[in-house]
């Protein structure tokens, strides 16, 4: 950490002085962010890019003059091919912290300058802190969503995922190629009476003889996002893994998933720029934006993700902040995830995503 | 003008004096490379320089080149299982949905043919919506909270829905849906050029109905079902979204193990390895199986004229055909019309039953589209109109839409162009590259768009093409040439070229006789040729992600864009646009046909 701050400082001293010349010419000088020009920044389209829009993108328009173009969001592996080709897709990419690691130390990302950030700011980024090429997005958590006029008692922990008698129906879990992302390696030891703390590294072997026990009776090992959530509103599965946000999102429209956050796993994406991006300045500054605890808790009010920005909470109403992962409640029920181990290389010469990967195959294809 | 060019690609259709047999064959070889040189650009361009650069890199190690890719795949057994059963899948869908489409397309080309351009344009219908949101119309229709088991719970009949869904019939129906039309329409397209006089001729030398039917009309209609069941079987190789999205949880296919490589682990080694191996596996299959099975009916280097002196009857499989069938129907010659009658009494309720099944999802979509609920839910609960005006009122979707079918229109136009003369040359010349090439044409069509999309957008970027509208004209003429080549090539297969013959003969020019003589008669197999490459690019998604930008994205990407976060009803809506667009155009094209006879008839 020590030698993050060293680079950060170096970073702010000579970044600080181009964006001082930079102010002297236009005539709103108001915000040390204003600029010209466009960024290209990843949109995540439905919900999340309503919010998006409505707490970073238009706001940020307005005080900086900057056009944002929204662009829709790739997979981690198409944007590291359109890196790699050095025509990255965004300016400002969006990456999940599953895949940070790897862009990182293959060196396809451009650092931030934390010149133009509050030091305030960035010492309130508490659950994941700030890195020298990243700054943390948004905080989310992987729960069970369950059947509310299924079961007149709620489930309580993923082991009653596990428990057919007790809870009846079909069940849905993330298939295990989508790896970290998906959780449902490390929902399959915690079933299995892995404690949170003893769960890295993964042992495939145990987790994958937990989830034969519960094979015969998963309806569907979701693909996406979209799909884990669709499930239970037509009423195809009765217990499942999901996204608290897209539950919300759906119960905010009048959907009645129920949430068990006991045991969950709380994740996060990443703000990033990449190499070769065509507006390097105004993707600085767009990020720089979207640290501040106001734009933050805008965008919470949106969509339950929860601030990366601790400060966030000052402007959160307090009803709306309990929804949200981070809130101290709900914070403390879960374990955050350990995406060093998802991409530290094992004894089989492989990442631990990739591994995910193998061994899933292997076990699908076995009957 | 037609004269400029008729001493031009037309020469190789003439059969005007020729000085020598030496210089006449070297003409001829001119020529041949002056009809397919189009096609055989815009395939270097848009296949041949991406396969290189996923040979490259399925070839790359950190220190230098080596086959460690290969190995890790072929030491694999999973590797084996899944591509055994992504085989299999293929062939049974094939199977299914050739049975399926023969009787169909056999009552629509007898018996419906005033109604058949109407019925085959709800026919494609299935592919004017995205991948997904068709996937979800079943799920609406099969599914826990669907059509069929709420009518079952309604009745009583069952207490607990019934799984129809996420089992291998969900896979099945899911992509043989989307595959139907691959094998109707050129199935009919073959069936509408048999001459009626054949079966008439037959029934004149006292073949029963049924026995005329299996002697003349089946070796006849071959070349489209052929066709159709390689444009299938090629389609569900690459294919997993469906069988993933319906299919059961243990569903595990090869476009899938290449997908989670390239999109999730960003590997694109052992993703490119995968690929290169499907590709030369499917390709020798081809090849083997065009010289065994084609043989005589679309197999390029025999020309349509000599099978007519042969007889249908010279092909591996339309000589076994005809050969069982002479066998087993000379036992039932007696109960032959009675049986006739029966199946020309079911015809039409089964041709019915198809067009439900075809038009199900679609149904279920428009409704879909008027819903004014958030979130995707059937039947809706409320009903209006607000995820079209949330599409109107978006410029982004709707320049994506405009952006979408220029580039599809374009795309499909020129698959049309340079592949013509292509497949004309093909199936015209005894030329030796023949065999290679059109395995390059339907090659697009075998790698998976994961795989053509990464190396198209490295090639696209080297050669500083990236954000420009060529590099989606490009990708998208490339994919839409394999469906122009094998519909095309089973049109030129079985269309007489005495007529052109005689048409030259009586002084047309080689280019008029093409004009007036053959396209007419073929104009069905260009229409469905043109429909299939403008369907399948105006759908495209994996490429579209490769190459879009901010000046440049496709409908289907936006669509993905939204879908990715949630299922919205808006995707919906654009299908019903989409819908509506299509009838407008073809009511628009009925009216003016009306009225052209109207006045031909008043002058």
């Amino acid at each position: 950490m020590k030698t993050t701050f060293t680079r950060r400082h170096f970073l702010a001293s000579t970044a600080g002085s181009a964006i001082a010349l930079h102010l002297a010419a236009p005539a709103i000088a108001s915000s040390r962010l204003t600029g010209t020009g466009s960024v290209v920044v990843h949109f995540g389209g439905g919900a999340m890019g309503e919010a998006q829009r409505i707490a970073f993108s238009e706001p940020f328009t307005a005080e900086t003059g900057i056009e944002v173009i929204h662009q829709p969001g790739i997979s981690a592996g198409v944007q590291r091919a359109a890196t790699l080709a050095g025509a990255p897709k965004h300016d400002v990419a969006n990456i999940s912290g599953g895949s940070m690691a790897s862009f990182t130390s293959e060196g396809l990302l451009i650092p931030l300058d934390y010149s133009l950030w509050e030091q305030k700011d960035i010492d309130s980024f508490e659950v994941v802190p700030t890195g020298t090429h990243y700054a943390p997005a948004m905080l989310y958590s992987m729960i069970m969503a369950y059947d509310t006029a299924r079961y007149a008692e709620a489930p309580k922990t993923w082991a009653d995922l596990w428990n057919t008698d007790g809870f009846a129906g079909p069940r849905s879990l993330a298939a295990g190629t989508n790896a970290a992302d998906g959780g449902t390696w490390e929902i399959a030891l915690l079933a299995d009476g892995v404690a949170p703390e003893d769960l890295y590294p993964i042992d495939w072997e145990r987790a994958l003889a937990s989830l034969a026990r519960i094979r015969s009776g998963i309806a569907k090992w979701w693909a996406n996002g979209a799909e884990s959530v669709q499930l239970h509103l037509d009423r195809q599965v009765s217990l499942g893994s999901a996204w608290n946000g897209r539950i919300d999102g759906a119960n905010d429209q009048g959907a009645s998933i129920g949430k068990v956050w006991n045991q969950a796993i709380m994740q996060w994406a990443g703000w990033a720029i990449p190499k070769g991006a065509q507006n390097v300045e105004n993707a600085q500054k767009y990020i720089a934006f979207m640290s501040r605890p106001e734009a933050q808790a805008k965008f919470s009010e949106h969509i339950t993700y929860g601030p990366t920005n601790a400060k966030a909470f000052d402007f959160i109403d307090a009803e709306r902040a309990k929804l949200l992962p981070t809130a101290p409640e709900l914070r403390k029920l879960q374990f955050v995830q350990n995406y060093e181990f998802w991409n530290a290389v094992d004894a089989t010469g492989q990442t631990g995503l990739a591994r995910a990967v193998t061994e899933w195959e292997k076990w699908i294809t076995a009957k | 003008m037609t004269t400029a060019v008729a001493n031009k690609p037309g020469d190789v259709l003439s059969p005007g004096p020729v000085p020598g047999p030496t210089r006449a064959a070297r003409s001829r070889r001119d020529l041949t490379w002056l009809l397919v040189a189009p096609a055989l650009g815009v395939l270097g361009l848009g296949f041949l320089l991406p396969l290189a650069v996923v040979v490259y890199v399925s070839l790359a190690q950190p220190d230098g080149f080596g086959l460690a890719a290969y190995r890790e795949v072929l030491a694999s057994p999973v590797f084996a299982t899944i591509l055994w059963r992504t085989l299999m899948m293929a062939l049974g869908c094939t199977v299914i949905a050739t049975l399926v489409a023969y009787p169909f397309a056999h009552v629509l080309s007898t018996r419906l043919t005033r109604r058949a351009p109407l019925i085959l344009a709800l026919v494609s219908v299935p592919y004017l919506t995205s991948i997904l949101i068709r996937s979800y119309a079943w799920v609406a229709v099969l599914g826990g909270n669907g059509m069929v088991n709420r009518s079952l719970i309604s009745l009583g009949l069952i207490d607990y829905p019934l799984t129809l869904i996420y089992n291998p019939f969900g896979s099945y129906v899911g992509t043989i849906h989307i595959m139907l039309p691959l094998m109707i329409l050129p199935i009919y397209a073959a069936m509408r050029r048999i001459d009626p006089q054949a079966m008439r001729a037959a029934a004149t030398l006292a073949a029963g109905p049924v026995s005329a039917f299996v002697t003349v009309w089946l070796p006849l209609s071959l070349p489209g079902v052929l066709a159709g069941a390689l444009l299938v079987f090629l389609n569900v190789l690459g294919f997993f979204v469906t069988p993933a999205l319906l299919g059961a949880p243990g569903d595990y296919l090869i476009a899938q193990a290449i997908e989670v490589r390239v999109s999730t682990l960003g590997e694109f080694g052992v993703a490119s390895a995968l690929s290169t191996i499907l590709l030369l596996l499917v390709g020798v299959c081809l090849l083997l199986a065009r010289n065994r099975i084609f043989a005589g009916s679309s197999m390029p280097g025999a020309t349509a004229a000599d099978h007519r002196a042969d007889g249908p009857g010279n092909g591996l499989a339309s000589g076994l055909l005809t050969r069982l069938g002479r066998t087993v129907l000379r036992g039932f010659a007696r109960i032959e019309t009675g049986l006739a009658r029966i199946l020309t009494g079911l015809g039409l309720p089964y041709a019915g039953l198809v067009l439900v099944f075809l038009l199900l999802p679609m149904v279920v979509v428009v409704v879909i589209s008027f819903s004014a609920d958030p979130f995707l839910a059937f039947p809706p609960r409320s009903y209006g109109l607000r995820w079209f005006l949330a599409f109107f009122n978006d410029t982004r979707w709707t320049s994506a839409m405009v952006f979408s079918l220029t580039m599809a229109l374009a795309a499909a136009a020129t698959a049309v162009i340079v592949s013509t003369p292509f497949t004309l040359a093909m199936s015209r010349s005894r030329f030796k590259g023949v065999q290679a090439m059109w395995l390059l044409a339907v090659a697009p069509m075998i790698l998976p768009n994961i795989v053509i999309g990464l190396g198209l957008f490295f090639a696209v970027v080297s050669m500083g093409l990236n954000g420009h509208p060529v590099s989606f004209w490009i990708a998208y003429t490339t994919i839409g040439i394999p469906y122009v080549v094998v519909i095309l090539g089973a049109a030129f297969a079985r269309f007489d070229i005495g007529l052109e013959r005689a048409a030259v003969s009586l002084g047309a020019s080689p280019m008029t006789a093409f004009r007036t003589v053959t396209l007419p008669i073929l104009a069905m197999s260009f229409a469905t040729a043109f429909l299939f490459a403008f369907l399948m690019t105006f759908d495209e998604l994996i490429i579209g992600l490769f190459l879009s930008s901010p000046q440049m994205t496709p409908l289907p990407v936006r669509m993905w864009e939204d879908i990715n976060m949630e299922i919205s009803p808006k995707t919906a809506a654009v299908g019903t646009l989409q819908l509506g667009v299509l009838i407008a155009a073809m009511v628009i094209g009925l009216l003016t046909k009306a009225l052209g006879v109207r006045r031909r008839r008043a002058a």
